[in-house]
This record gives C-alpha cells, sequence and structure tokens, in this order.
C-alpha cells in the first residue's frame, strides 16, 4: 500500500473533483480468499466433468438420453459460474473500479449480440423459403477448388470423385484393406469395434442420413450437387415457398 | 541500476527508485491506466475469440450428431486434467501479484515458476495425448480429415472447429508463457515491488484471461453432446 | 484561459523548449532515426499523415483507371469461320476459352491462358486497389490516426497519449500492413474486392500467395487500430487536464472515444475472420466453406460484424471534425452539446446491430426483417447531429473561409448519402437497388463526401497548428469549390445509373448507360484536379507559406492554447480549464485580442 504518495497538490486544482476517482487503494487480496476460489473452481470443474459422465453411464445403462439442452444449459451455468469466480476475484473485479467491470461488460454484450444475431439469420433461414434451406450435400469433391492446381495451397490436394471427406475416408480404409468386399467387411469390423469402444450405437444405414439436421448447401441450392438433373432442380424450386407460383419465387433469385 | 544506497545504509531494491513515466500526473494514474489499457485489450481477446464460439454455436445448431460424434472422439481425461492445470496456474498467478505487492521476492519468483511450469505442462498434455494422436489417426478439419470411422459428413467441420478453437487458445497459452517469462526476468533484477507491480498485475490479468477461455471451452469441446 | 505552475511541471521545464518539428542540430541520419524512434504523438500523428495521404493517392489513381476503363463498355463481337468454329472478340482481342488440362496428380482443371490479363481482369484488380487502399489504409487510419493521434493529447491538455511506446508499436504494424498490402495489391494483382466474399476468395489465384498476402494485410492493420483505439480510449479517460469534465471536452475527442469503443469491439472479429479465411484458404479447414458443410454466408457475417461499425469508425471521426469546424467559424456555441456527444456514442451503439443490411439477399427473411428495422435506428442519432449543427450557424459570424466551405459541402454531401441509405436500408426497394451503382452512389456520399471532405476540412482548420505555416485561402476555396462540384458530378450520376439498373464491380455495360458513365468519369477529372491544387497550396505553405499565429481562428479548445506548431511537450505549463470549448459568447480566445474576435454587445 506504500505506492501511493501523497498527491493533494492535484486535489485542490481540480476544481471538478474528477481526479478524486483514481485515489482508489488496490486491495492486496488474502491468500486464504485466493485458495477458497481456487478450491471452488476445482470443485465446479469435478461437477461438472461427473455430471457428463453421469450422463454417459445413464444412456448406456438406463438406455435414458438425458435431452441435450439439459447438459447444456448445465455445463454452460457451472462454466460462468467459474468465469465469474475469475474474473471477480483472481481479475480482481470485485475490489476494483467499477470502470474495469463496465469494459468487461460491454465486451460481453457484443459477443452476445454477435452470436444472437447471427444465429437469428442461420437458425432461421429457411423459415420462409423452404429452399433457402438447401439439401444437405456435405462435403463437395475436396478439390482445390477452380480452375487451376491451387499450388499456392499447404493443404492436401485429393481428388474425392464427388465423394464428402468422410466417404473418401471410408472408400480409401477399404481400398487399403484389399478393396471390395474383403476391404468392406474389415472396414464393417473395425467401425464395429470402433463404435463400441465410444459408446456410439447405431443402427440403420452407417452414414447417417442426417435428418435430424436441418437441411442446406448454402446460399445457392444446388450449387455443389452435379448428380441433381436439371428437371429434378427446377421441381424443388416451384415446390419450395408454399403457395407460391413458380414466378414468384423464380423471380425472387 | 540493481541495487543503491538508501539513507538507512541497507541495500536497497530498483523498485524502490520507480518513478513514473514524464506525462502521467502520478504513479497510481499511470497503474489504473495500465490496468484499463489491459482490460480494453483483454476484452479484444474475448471477442477474438467470439467468432470461434459464434462457429461453435452456428455449426453445432446445423450439425448436431456431427457435433456429438466428434466430441465422443475426444478423451475428457485430458481435458480435465488441463482445466486443473491451467485453474491451478491461474492462483499461483493470482498470488504472485499478491507477492509482488507485499515484496515477498521469493515467492513472487516461485509462483511465476510455478505458472510456468503449468503453461508448458498444458502444452504438452495438449500436443503429446491430442493433438498428435488424432492427427495421426486421420481426426484432422476439412481437406485433411482421413478417419474412416465417422458417421456424419459434417465431421470434418467439427474437426476445424476442434482445432481452430483449441489451436488459438494454445497460441495464446504460449503469448501468455512468453509475457510471464519477461516478468521473470525482470522479477529476478528487482524491479518488482510495492511501488511497482504494474507489469506483474497485467501479464496475471492476461493469463487469467486464457484461462477464462479455456474455462468455456472444455465444456463446449468435450462436456457438451 | 489560465495556467497554474505546478510542482512538476516547474521541475520539467527549466529551459524554454522549441517547436516539435526542430531537429536540434541532429544531421540527415539523426533527425531520420530521431522520427523512426520518437514516441511523441505529433511526429507519430504526422507520420501516419503523410501515409495515410500517400494510399488516397495511391487508391485515388486506382480510382481514376477504373472511371477510366469505363467510358466506354466492352464491345463483343462473335464471328463464325468457315469451317464453323466461332470466334468471340472482346475489344478486337480474341478470347480464349480455355482448354481441359491434367494436373500431375491426375485431376482434371480448365486452364486459361491468354485471358488471365485481359481488360476485365485488369479492372478488377484496379477496383481492389482502390477498395482495399481506400478502406484499410486511408479511411481508418485518416482521421483517427493521423489527426487524432495529433490533436487528442492537446484537446486535452495532456503531454501525450496514455501509451506512447504502444503508439509508435501500432504505426510500425500499419507501415508493416500497409506493405504488404500493397505489395499483394498493387506488385502481384488481388482480384477479389476489398470485402474478400467467400467462395471467390478461397478459390480465386489458387496458384498464388497474393490473395493470403493481403487478408495477412487486412489482419494485420487490425491490430494498428485496435492499438490506436485502445490508446485513446485509456487517454480519454486519465489524462484529461484538471478541470476538464466530460463535458468540458471539445465533441471532435467524444467523436474519437466513440471510435474508439468501435475499433476496441469490433476490430478482433474481423481478426478471427481474417484468420480463419487464412486457414480457410491456405488449408481448407471448410468453416466457409459449403462444399465442406460450412456456410459462405456466415463469412459474410463475421466480415460485417466488424466491416459495418467501422463504417461508424470511418464517419464519427468527420462528425467530430464538422463539430469543431462549424462551432469555430461561426463563433458561435454548439447547439446541443450534450445531444451531439450522446448520439457519437449512440451511434457506436446502434452500429453493432445493424450489420446485416450488407446481405439481405443472402440471408433468410426473419433476419432480414429484424436487421431492416434496426438499421433505421441509426438515422436518429445521425439526424440529431445535423439538425444541431444547422442550428449552430443560425445567427452564427459565419467565416466563409476553406475549413467552412468544408463542413458546408459535408452537410449537403452528407446529408444526401445519409438518406439514400434509406431505401437501401427497407428490404423492398433494396432488392431492386442491392449491388448496384445506387449503392456504390450511396457509400461514396457518405465515405468521401462525409469523411474525405472534413478530413480534408479538417486538415486546413489544423494545418497552422501543425506546421506552423498558413496556407492560401483563395486558392483553398477554389479547390474545395471544384472538389464539390466535380464530386457531385462523378457520384450523382451514379445513383441515376443505379436505379436503372446498372451493377457494380462489372468492367463493362449495356450502350444506354455510357453517357452517364461519360460524365461520371470527366467529373472524377475534376475532383482528382480540385485534390492536386490542394497538394500544391499545402506545398506552397510548407516552403514559402506566411507564419501562423497560435491562434488564427480563435478556437477556445486547448490546442490553440499550444504554440503553432506546439513544443515537445505541448503547453508550457500544463493547462487548467476554466472553461468550456465553445464559450465564444464569454471568452476571448488564448493568444487573441478581442478587437479580433469582438464577444457579444450583451455579454460584457
Amino acid at each position: 500500500m506504500t505506492h501511493h504518495q501523497a498527491q493533494t497538490a492535484i486535489d485542490e486544482l481540480d476544481p471538478h473533483g474528477f481526479q478524486s476517482e483514481s485515489h482508489g487503494d488496490h486491495v492486496i487480496v488474502d491468500w486464504r480468499v485466493l485458495l477458497a476460489v481456487l478450491l471452488a473452481l476445482l470443485f465446479f470443474t469435478v461437477l461438472t466433468t461427473a455430471a457428463s459422465a453421469a450422463e454417459r453411464w445413464i444412456a448406456h445403462e438406463f438406455m435414458v438420453t438425458i435431452p441435450g439442452w439439459i447438459s447444456v444449459v448445465g455445463a454452460l451455468t457451472i462454466a460462468v459460474i467459474k468465469a465469474t469466480l475469475v474474473s471477480m476475484y483472481f481479475m480482481q473485479l470485485r475490489y476494483d473500479k467499477p470502470l474495469n467491470a463496465i469494459v468487461f461488460v460491454f465486451c460481453l454484450v457484443a459477443l452476445a449480440i454477435f452470436l444472437g444475431f447471427s444465429a437469428l439469420d442461420l437458425g432461421a433461414r429457411d423459415l420462409v423459403y423452404d429452399y433457402k434451406g438447401g439439401v444437405l450435400t456435405v462435403g463437395g469433391n475436396a478439390q482445390s477448388v477452380g480452375q487451376t492446381g491451387g499450388h499456392a495451397r499447404l493443404g492436401p490436394r485429393v481428388n474425392t470423385m464427388n465423394r464428402n471427406m468422410v466417404e473418401y475416408a471410408r472408400q480409401k480404409f477399404i481400398d487399403e484393406h484389399g478393396g471390395g468386399e474383403v476391404g468392406l467387411a474389415a472396414w464393417k469390423a473395425e467401425m464395429a469395434r470402433h463404435d463400441a469402444k465410444h459408446g456410439v450405437v447405431h443402427e440403420g444405414p452407417v452414414l447417417s442420413d442426417a435428418n435430424r439436421s436441418i437441411r442446406r448447401t448454402g446460399i445457392t441450392p444446388h450449387l455443389y450437387d452435379e448428380s441433381v438433373p436439371a428437371d429434378e432442380h427446377a421441381a424443388h424450386e416451384s415446390n419450395a415457398g408454399g403457395g407460391h407460383g413458380d414466378a414468384d419465387s423464380s423471380g425472387d433469385h | 541500476m540493481t541495487t543503491m544506497e538508501t539513507k538507512t545504509g541497507g541495500k536497497s531494491m530498483p523498485w524502490e527508485s520507480y518513478h513514473h513515466e514524464p506525462h502521467w500526473r502520478s504513479a497510481s494514474d499511470e497503474f489504473d491506466a495500465a490496468k484499463l489499457g489491459m482490460w480494453l485489450f483483454l476484452t479484444t481477446e474475448v471477442l477474438l475469440f467470439a467468432g470461434i464460439f459464434c462457429a461453435y454455436a452456428i455449426f453445432r445448431m446445423l450439425y448436431p450428431e456431427a457435433f456429438a460424434n466428434g466430441s465422443a472422439l475426444l478423451d475428457v481425461k485430458f481435458g480435465f486434467i488441463n482445466t486443473v492445470v491451467l485453474l491451478v496456474s491461474s492462483f499461483t498467478v493470482a498470488m504472485a501479484v499478491r507477492c509482488a505487492q507485499l515484496n515477498q521476492q521469493f515467492w513472487l519468483k516461485v509462483n511465476i515458476y510455478i505458472t510456468l511450469f503449468c503453461a508448458a505442462l498444458f502444452v504438452f498434455i495438449k500436443f503429446t495425448f491430442e493433438y498428435i494422436p488424432k492427427w495421426s489417426e486421420g481426426k484432422r478439419p476439412g481437406a485433411f480429415f482421413d478417419y474412416p470411422f465417422a458417421h456424419h459428413p459434417a465431421e470434418p467441420l467439427w474437426w476445424a472447429v476442434y482445432y481452430c478453437g483449441t489451436g488459438i487458445h494454445a497460441l495464446h497459452v504460449l503469448i501468455g508463457a512468453g509475457l510471464l517469462t519477461w516478468v521473470l526476468v525482470r522479477a529476478h533484477k528487482g524491479i518488482y515491488g510495492p511501488k511497482n507491480y504494474t507489469m506483474v498485475e497485467t501479464s496475471a490479468l492476461y493469463w487469467h484471461l486464457v484461462d477464462l477461455v479455456w474455462i468455456f471451452l472444455f465444456p463446449l469441446l468435450y462436456l457438451i453432446h | 484561459m489560465t495556467a497554474i505552475d505546478r510542482p512538476q511541471d516547474v521541475v520539467g521545464h527549466e529551459h524554454e523548449e522549441g517547436s516539435f518539428l526542430d531537429n536540434r542540430g541532429l544531421g540527415f541520419w539523426g533527425t531520420i532515426w530521431d522520427w523512426a524512434s520518437t514516441v511523441d504523438h505529433k511526429k507519430i500523428g504526422l507520420m501516419y499523415l503523410t501515409a495515410v495521404l500517400l494510399m488516397f493517392f495511391l487508391g485515388g489513381v486506382a480510382g481514376l483507371a477504373v472511371r477510366i476503363e469505363l467510358m466506354e463498355p466492352m464491345r463483343m463481337a462473335e464471328t463464325i469461320g468457315e469451317d464453323g468454329t466461332p470466334t468471340v472478340e472482346l475489344q478486337g482481342v480474341a478470347i480464349d476459352f480455355g482448354s481441359e488440362q491434367t494436373a500431375e496428380d491426375g485431376t482434371k482443371y480448365w486452364s486459361f491462358e491468354s485471358t488471365r490479363e485481359s481488360a476485365s481482369t485488369t479492372y478488377n484488380r484496379l477496383f481492389t486497389i482502390h477498395g482495399a487502399v481506400m478502406v484499410f489504409l486511408f479511411i481508418i487510419p485518416s482521421i483517427p490516426a493521423a489527426l487524432g493521434n495529433f490533436l487528442l493529447p492537446l484537446m486535452l491538455g495532456a503531454k501525450d497519449v496514455a501509451f506512447p511506446k504502444l503508439n509508435l508499436f501500432s504505426w510500425y504494424i500499419y507501415l508493416t500492413g500497409a506493405t504488404i498490402a500493397v505489395v499483394s495489391l498493387v506488385l502481384m494483382g488481388t482480384d477479389t474486392g476489398w470485402t474478400f466474399y467467400t467462395p471467390y476468395s478461397i478459390q480465386t489465384d489458387a496458384d498464388y500467395y497474393r490473395v493470403f498476402l493481403m487478408i495477412l494485410a487486412a489482419f494485420v492493420l487490425g491490430f494498428s487500430s485496435i492499438l490506436t483505439g485502445l490508446n485513446f480510449i485509456v487517454t480519454v479517460h486519465k489524462l484529461r487536464a484538471p478541470g476538464m469534465g466530460w463535458f468540458d471536452m471539445p465533441l471532435f475527442v467524444w467523436a474519437i472515444y466513440a471510435t474508439s469503443i468501435i475499433q476496441v469491439l469490433a476490430t478482433p472479429v474481423i481478426g478471427i475472420t481474417l484468420l480463419l479465411l487464412i486457414f480457410e484458404r491456405l488449408f481448407r479447414v471448410g468453416i466457409f466453406d459449403a462444399s465442406m458443410g460450412g456456410d459462405p454466408v456466415l463469412y459474410q457475417h463475421f466480415f460485417w460484424f466488424y466491416s459495418h461499425p467501422v463504417v461508424y469508425v470511418m464517419i464519427l471521426p468527420a462528425m467530430g471534425i464538422i463539430s469543431e469546424l462549424l462551432a469555430v467559424h461561426s463563433r458561435k456555441h454548439i447547439f446541443g452539446y450534450r445531444a451531439i456527444a450522446f448520439s457519437s456514442l449512440g451511434i457506436a451503439g446502434v452500429s453493432f446491430l445493424v450489420w446485416g443490411h450488407h446481405m439481405f439477399t443472402a440471408m433468410g427473411e426473419l433476419a432480414s426483417a429484424v436487421f431492416s428495422a434496426l438499421t433505421f435506428l441509426v438515422a436518429i442519432p445521425t439526424a440529431i447531429k445535423v439538425f444541431n449543427w444547422i442550428a449552430t450557424l443560425y445567427k452564427g459570424s459565419i467565416a466563409i473561409n476553406t475549413p467552412m466551405l468544408y463542413a458546408l459541402a459535408f452537410l449537403f454531401l452528407f446529408s444526401i448519402g445519409g438518406l439514400t441509405g434509406l431505401p437501401l436500408g427497407a428490404l423492398a426497394t433494396d432488392l431492386h437497388l442491392h449491388d448496384s451503382y445506387f449503392v456504390v452512389a450511396h457509400f461514396h456520399y457518405v465515405m468521401m463526401g462525409g469523411t474525405v471532405i472534413a478530413f480534408i476540412g479538417g486538415l486546413h482548420h489544423w494545418w497552422p497548428k501543425m506546421f506552423g505555416k498558413m496556407y492560401n485561402e483563395k486558392v483553398g476555396m477554389f479547390a474545395c469549390v471544384l472538389v464539390f462540384i466535380g464530386f457531385n458530378t462523378t457520384f450523382f450520376t451514379q445513383f441515376i445509373l443505379g436505379t436503372q439498373g446498372m451493377p457494380r464491380r462489372y468492367a463493362s455495360y449495356v450502350d444506354e448507360f455510357q453517357l452517364l458513365h461519360q460524365i461520371s468519369t470527366v467529373g472524377s477529372w475534376l475532383l482528382a484536379i480540385g485534390f492536386l491544387i490542394h497538394l500544391g497550396n499545402f506545398l506552397h505553405s510548407l516552403i514559402a507559406g506566411p507564419k501562423a499565429p497560435p491562434n488564427p481562428w480563435g478556437g477556445l479548445s486547448l490546442e490553440w492554447e499550444a504554440e503553432s506548431p506546439p513544443t515537445a511537450h505541448n503547453f508550457h505549463h500544463e493547462p487548467l480549464v476554466k472553461h468550456g470549448p465553445y464559450d465564444f459568447e464569454s471568452v476571448v480566445p488564448p493568444h487573441c485580442s478581442e478587437e479580433e474576435f469582438p464577444l457579444p454587445k450583451s455579454v460584457s
């Protein structure tokens, strides 16, 4: 606390008194408080990890799937509590001038706006016109898109023959393990082992048809979907948009 | 520079003769300003990570199974250990600030050493037990993807978010460790003490932010399915 | 205004100081090193000013080249040869439609050989140079980094900004970013436009690193912007002179403060955006790539979350300059001080809520409607400012000089720019107008008619303070009129072109648009001549201009308290503020007599 020297000379020259705010003492936080905060943080870490483990155990043992939103809300609530503890005590916002806390709050508001409005668009893009949601064709041919060799890329330049990356990787495995039926059998055995290890139980088609996902391609329907014949394309377009006629929906885009 | 005689005849530390920069009215103003500046910088760091969090939220919303499958492939054990490591380091760096304020020079250095050790441990665990095994198994982002046992076609996207998020976070761990190393070198020269601990405190703030980001990354990536 | 000796001032000023521009007997290299290593905010401000004006010149030349290309539409001719093969000629040059090639790894790709350097490619590169240089290298740093650095500490009565070394550091970051940008734009030729929209930016020029370099440059420049903004916020909070409360600050400072908040809160998002775009381009991680399940429009969200607020980074400081210019040159207390100050903060706040209006045609209907409604909020604080400025002029004793002419030009042009934003913000009309020349004209009226006009006006206003030399008033006023005429000729025609359907970023057009395009191009020449006259006027002033008094305009804010040019530590003694910056009715300006600037009779 010794580093606050007398600065009375300024005060008498400070008719507005706005300088007085900068004279607040800097609190030296008690080590017991810091230790208690650390223990609380560790406790919450154990709690949230245990909750996640419990969720898996329940799913495995009782075949009861706890809805995703519960774990999201629970884990994020604990994260917020932990973050509050860190910022309040370790970062000393509790003892600090309010200005620093206000700065941080503004930052969080900006963050909320950013996440909120982006999600507002992406989450409700096909609310009115279905075609804006598109059809799920995740994974193009993973080429260096464009009309050249793409030499200015540090990443791989593989030709996936119009498969998505997941299918391509699977096919590669099958080919490396004898190809054809032999490779497929090897892959199926390995896949079953893998699923058991990670507790993933899948019935029906192994590659998810993603019915639960929001169907989409991006802004332009079928842009990357070369296998869709032209007439099918048009048929889809005319169905989109509920009661709107063909002229209406084609005129929009 | 390192020591000088005081009136009482004892040797004095460099921090005792600290004088604020000439454009400030007082050392107190200078300290407040440095801290405000650091908080503003932390704001920018949070908003930098906002991009990652936004990408996570959007793609989780669009491809929930892909993210659930991808998350199941992470090892909660290492995420948990790393969380503990970072929390402990956050505690020691907070203690380091306290030691500087109280002129406990030895413990100041010890606390920073522990913090740096934790930083190294974090990065070590991250690379040895997470990045390197996962990458070699083909669990890679985007066009690098080469993992034959994925279920959902958007899983490369999950790995993109995972690697970008944790990678940029790991980069911040390294930057924070660099800052703290600099503080440590200067602490060895006796530059920090009750009259001058601005750098210790602002570096500590930066380190806490690295911790804060991880507090959110851990449940989002490892725990939520 | 009174100055009171305070203990540390007496200690700090044992010797009389010269102007900050004196090189104090340093040799040539000594002077260079002195400037390169300076932490003096004034020298850093002047270095920024030089760089920014250089970039304005570069961007301007590219803009003129774009306009010249548009003098004539490109005419295509198709001829069928005797063997039945068609040949297409563009401006008399046969087009090569390319051929399929096979890469080393067996991949088939389409290759163009001869058309890579065609006129339209050059055009794309030119408008990218124009856009990127003007936005990233000129407008964003123009007023905050150049004028702001010079003026902010002076207006606050401080010796320097809060973190002088950080200030120098951000100048060097700017220099690094600018160098990378100019290399990638001019020497290598990026053609993405300044917005780097995906998927084009991750596909184009896949064999070259130039797009990557330009993205990297924008990323680096962002740090410079962040650090400058951070520095200014802390300076405003912690370094106001004794006696200066928040509402005793000049409105320019309020504007810079609001600008800095935007810079600090928005710029990091472009940092992560460009970083992810770099990953996308180099490694194809897929976040913005629809073929991988990513979303190109997500890139636009990320991009405009920064780039829309940054539009207010460009215009807010200009509004601050106008507040100063109108009050000082009409010798009247600014009307509605608090309304203008808070509307600056209001614009900063609203700026974060409206970015979606750049993507109306790409977004879902719900988000579009919400963003459209929010967009109209911008009009409120903006209109408050304009009304207050006009009310300030009312019954003032208006001096007709270059700064005042520019302030008036600003009011006229900015109002047109602002009002034409409304049809673009409304969903229904935007469907017709988006991506047309109407948009181009709109943002040029705001960015150029607003920011550049205010910047040049402010430059004239503070030129005597910066260099201690007066410029030639008549030449300045003549050039101002020329710029005004040239500007309207160039850009008003583009409103008409836009409503008639001329799309932006096209190298060619249908013949019906040719006359308007020609008028616009001729206008751009007038504009260029106007700016060159200003340049000559400034250079003449530097070499042979009469010495400027400390307070030529009778201003009351603290920078006029200092010498012209200011001493190295700005003030001989730390000033004590006893009146507001606009109390023209009751205070005789510093360094001035009452005969020069008589007070109103009613006030004794």
